[in-house]
């Protein structure tokens, strides 16, 4: 039973996301695809984990809204690397993703299902949910007019292991240094 | 430069110095300043730079997500920096997205990057790329001014102005003290040379303060000074010598500085120049010249002055009493090592005396002092020149050679003074007779000549000699005798006759002797014909020595006969000349002419040796009696001659005969030559033992007197006197009497030329004692004489 009304506020949701999503405008959305590749070149992810000559794994769910514009990024490059597109349709499917981007449909409980696999596997959390950073996003991003408005958890950053430049802290509108996932 | 050449040392040292200072410091201060302004500009860029780099770095984020509001910030942080005057950033599309202007810029960031005027603007700029991964997304450019720097530059200048105006400041003072140093010791060496030079006293020395370069200098000036002193003493004592040396010297000295002052004469000048006190000047002592011999020193004088040229004058000094002294002036002049002009040095010394005698000797090297005509010497100067003229000016002159007839015999007979006396009046008569641009001379004993100049022909020297003639054909009267002298005159022309004075002479000479030969008192001129017979003469001296080489003489022998009992007394040796092409030459013909070269003494000598040789042969084999005298005549030359008495008594021994048998013959004239000097020759050849006759006597104006003290044993009748016995009563008379003369003075007289028996009857009636003639024997050959004594020997027995 539960088990149902899960699915079906998963439905709703995605259905709610996708109407939500249809209502954005293609260059909205080519933009926003931009930025996220512009925030890619101010991470830095540990040595260890993503070699130089290696890939950027970059996620979505498969349940993004005009999720086709961020297939844009795929093989792009950024640090020297190549973006791969993943979409992915279940939680398990993380653990590869060197960046997920949470699409504002998405509840930000997925963070705090997930968090543990999200800090051990050193995947950036993008989100477009209110409040994404304090509920254990990393960045928090939304698009204004003219300019983006960004939150950084640093904290979950640093669990994370993840560097985050200063340059994109300095345009953070806020900085979480403190709270998690609960 | 110029200007610092002509300042003193003290100022040139002070301004070498400040210049050099001045210059180092300008340079160093420009370099400073220099170096300020561009590190200055240096570290703005480098500040702008870091700033720059700063600014990009942080707004990589913000541009790339549009936070203009960071941009800004951004920018505006730049204000820390007040030279910034403005900084804007564009982004990728090169549109401004945010700047920041500070006041004092007004143009502000244009939109659009393109338009940004770089390079114009006043200040530095600069534009820093704002990369994201690898790729610029945006440009950053800042502008700042430089007024910080010029600012500071100016105030460094400020500060570098006042340190080098106080550099130069401590400069001056430093070398106005330095120069003190240097030109202390040098000022301190020009008062002891400043001293040394007023009060002359090379004793004194320069003071040494350090011993460093400038004591050096002290010590080689003090060296100097020492080597200028021993020098100094040396020229003192050396003058000191000098001023005694001249003071006690006869001539007088004097000294004349270059510009013609007299500077120094000793006490001798003075008194030749009779000045006493006044300070001698040069151009009133030249006004004391003679005026003949002003002109002549006066070039010789400027010679001196300006070319340098020693001179040396006799000159004629006029006293102001008038009187008139000769001085013999040479002046020479002095220079330095290096060829300096000093002055003139010179003496003057008087030599009054000396001129006087000098003239004296001149009128006794020209005149002859007992006539007060030129002698020989003038004369032949006078010929000289007279020839000489003669050339030029294409005139005659004509050379009279006068000699006065038998004037010794006047002097041997009258005695020298009234000679002397002769001589003069004939001076005064010649020289009456001529004209006076003649010249009359007297050349010898009574040997005289005459110049004519400018002679049309030979008529008018005729004139003159008839005129000479005439007048001396008046009689003398001299102590109160009167005398009567003629003259032979010979005569030549130039340049008819020669163009050389001496041929003139001899022609001359020719020519008088020719008027001799032509029986005296009368005049001959030259021609050729009397050069033929020099020539002649010329060959017959040749001829001759030849003839005594070869031994082409032979001797004949004349005997002497007793007259009154007809025995042989002895023989005369006769010489011949036998010559290979002409014969038998007669002594007549040759003799003279030896005489005259002086070969008549081989020929004597040889003469009386084989006489005397063949003389002793006769006697020893009893063909001539043992006091029978082999006679052989002398000439004047052999009479003279001072080895004729040895010669005679060297012959005597080798021919091995006694003197006894020897007789010299001498002629008159010989002894009459020089009457006490023959007389001492006879008594030497007498004390020898031979035999002396006189020959031709009665020739030879023989004085009586004399002839009482001639060691003479045999007197000759000269044949003159017998070849007119009997026609002549006078010749007769004076025979007589010669042989009654003789008898009384011992001597025995022989007659020569007797030829016929009337002149030997004579003879010997008057008791004469030996004969010689024809009559009796010609002259015979050796052979022939042996014969007849052999054939006499015969007939007495």
């Amino acid at each position: 039973m539960v088990a149902n009304i899960f699915r079906l506020t998963f439905v709703l949701t995605l259905l709610s996301a996708y109407f939500a999503e249809a209502s954005e405008r293609p260059q909205e959305m080519a933009r926003k695809a931009n930025y996220l590749l512009q925030l890619t070149k101010f991470i830095q992810w540990p040595k260890a984990l993503t070699p130089d000559n290696g890939s950027i794994e970059f996620c979505i769910f498969a349940t993004t809204p005009s999720k086709e514009v961020f297939q844009k990024l795929h093989l792009r490059k950024s640090q020297n690397r190549i973006i791969h597109m993943n979409y992915i349709k279940q939680d398990r499917e993380l653990a590869k993703c060197n960046i997920v981007f949470i699409h504002k449909f998405i509840p930000n409980d997925i963070i705090k299902k997930n968090y543990y696999s999200l800090i051990s596997n050193n995947i950036l959390t993008i989100g477009e949910n209110s409040s994404f950073a304090k509920k254990g996003g990393i960045i928090e991003f939304n698009m204004t007019d003219k300019s983006v408005d960004i939150k950084i958890n640093t904290k979950t950053a640093s669990e994370a292991n993840i560097h985050i430049s200063t340059n994109l802290i300095e345009i953070a509108s806020s900085v979480i240094t403190q709270g998690s996932s609960d | 430069m110029k200007l610092l050449h002509k300042q003193t040392v003290r100022a040139k040292l002070v301004i070498i110095a400040v210049i050099m200072s001045t210059l180092i410091l300008l340079l160093t201060t420009v370099a400073f300043l220099s170096l300020e302004l561009y590190f200055g500009h240096q570290d703005l860029n480098k500040k702008l730079s870091v700033l720059g780099q700063v600014i990009a770095e942080r707004s990589t984020a913000a541009l790339t997500f549009r936070d203009e509001k960071l941009l800004n910030n951004n920018l505006a942080s730049l204000e820390i920096d007040r030279s910034v005057v403005k900084s804007c950033i564009y982004d990728e599309e090169k549109v401004l997205i945010a700047s920041h202007i500070s006041r004092q810029d007004l143009q502000g960031c244009p939109q659009m990057m393109a338009t940004l005027k770089t390079n114009e603007s006043p200040y530095i700029e600069q534009y820093f790329p704002i990369e994201l991964d690898n790729n610029i997304i945006g440009t950053l450019y800042i502008a700042c001014h430089d007024s910080d720097i010029i600012t500071r530059f100016k105030q460094v200048s400020l500060f570098s102005a006042f340190i080098l105006i106080s550099a130069i400041i401590i400069t001056l003072l430093l070398a106005t003290r330095l120069q003190r140093i240097v030109t202390s010791p040098l000022r301190l060496l020009a008062t002891t040379i400043r001293n040394i030079i007023q009060l002359n006293d090379f004793s004194i020395r320069a003071h040494k303060h350090h011993d460093d370069e400038l004591g050096h200098l002290a010590d080689i000036f003090n060296e100097l000074l020492s080597k200028i002193e021993s020098e100094h003493n040396s020229l003192k004592s050396n003058e000191e010598k000098f001023r005694k040396l001249t003071s006690l010297s006869p001539v007088g000295i004097f000294q004349i500085n270059p510009a013609g002052e007299i500077t120094y004469v000793n006490q001798r000048w003075r008194e030749i120049n009779n000045i006493k006190h006044k300070e001698p000047d040069l151009q009133v002592w030249f006004s004391s010249l003679h005026p003949e011999d002003a002109a002549p020193l006066n070039k010789l004088w400027h010679r001196l002055v300006t070319e340098h040229e020693d001179m040396a004058s006799e000159v004629r000094l006029i006293a102001k009493n008038g009187n008139i002294s000769w001085v013999y002036i040479q002046a020479t002049s002095l220079h330095s090592k290096e060829g300096k002009l000093l002055g003139f040095l010179g003496s003057v010394s008087d030599i009054s005396e000396l001129k006087k005698a000098q003239i004296q000797m001149e009128n006794l090297a020209f005149y002859d002092p007992l006539t007060g005509l030129a002698n020989r010497r003038l004369f032949k100067n006078r010929l000289a020149k007279a020839v000489k003229s003669v050339q030029r000016t294409n005139t005659s002159i004509a050379l009279l050679f006068l000699d006065l007839d038998q004037f010794k015999r006047i002097n041997d007979t009258l005695g020298h003074n009234v000679g002397d006396a002769l001589l003069k009046e004939i001076a005064r008569r010649l020289d009456h007779n001529v004209r006076e641009n003649d010249t009359v001379s007297r050349i010898g004993g009574d040997e005289f000549t005459i110049l004519l100049t400018d002679v049309n022909n030979t008529n008018d020297v005729r004139i003159v000699a008839e005129k000479i003639l005439l007048s001396l054909s008046r009689p003398f009267m001299l102590n109160g005798q009167e005398i009567i002298s003629t003259v032979s005159i010979g005569i030549t022309m130039t340049p008819e006759d020669s163009i050389d004075p001496n041929t003139l002479m001899k022609n001359a000479d020719l020519a008088m002797y020719r008027a001799k030969e032509l029986g005296r008192n009368n005049f001959q001129f030259f021609s050729e014909d009397m050069n033929t017979a020099i020539l002649h003469n010329l060959e017959i001296e040749k001829e001759l020595n030849l003839a005594i080489k070869r031994n082409q003489f032979i001797l004949m022998y004349q005997p002497k006969i007793c007259i009154a009992d007809n025995t042989i007394t002895g023989v005369e040796t006769l010489v011949r000349w036998r010559h290979p092409e002409k014969g038998i030459i007669p002594p007549d013909n040759f003799i003279p002419i030896a005489e005259e070269t002086g070969q008549i003494i081989k020929i004597g000598a040889w003469v009386l040796e084989h006489s005397c040789h063949e003389m002793g042969a006769l006697i020893r084999e009893g063909l001539m009696p043992e006091d029978s005298k082999v006679a052989v005549n002398l000439s004047a030359k052999q009479f003279s001659d001072p080895a004729l008495l040895q010669t005679v008594l060297d012959i005597l021994a080798q021919s091995k005969i006694d003197p006894l048998n020897l007789e010299l013959e001498i002629t008159e004239s010989i002894i009459m030559d020089d009457v006490e000097a023959a007389i001492s020759i006879m008594e030497a050849i007498k004390d020898k033992g031979i035999n002396l006759a006189i020959d031709d006597f009665g020739t030879g104006y023989s004085s009586l007197a004399y002839l009482k003290r001639f060691p003479i044993d045999v007197l000759k009748v000269d044949r003159s006197f017998v070849k007119d016995i009997p026609q002549d009563k006078t010749d007769m008379a004076i025979t007589a009497a010669v042989i009654a003369m003789a008898h009384k003075l011992s001597m025995r007289v022989v007659a020569e030329g007797i030829e016929t028996q009337e002149q030997l009857d004579f003879l010997r009636e008057n008791s004469c004692d030996d004969g010689q003639g024809y009559l009796l024997s010609r002259p015979l050959t050796l052979p022939q004489l042996h014969h007849f004594l052999v054939s006499h020997h015969k007939a007495t027995t």
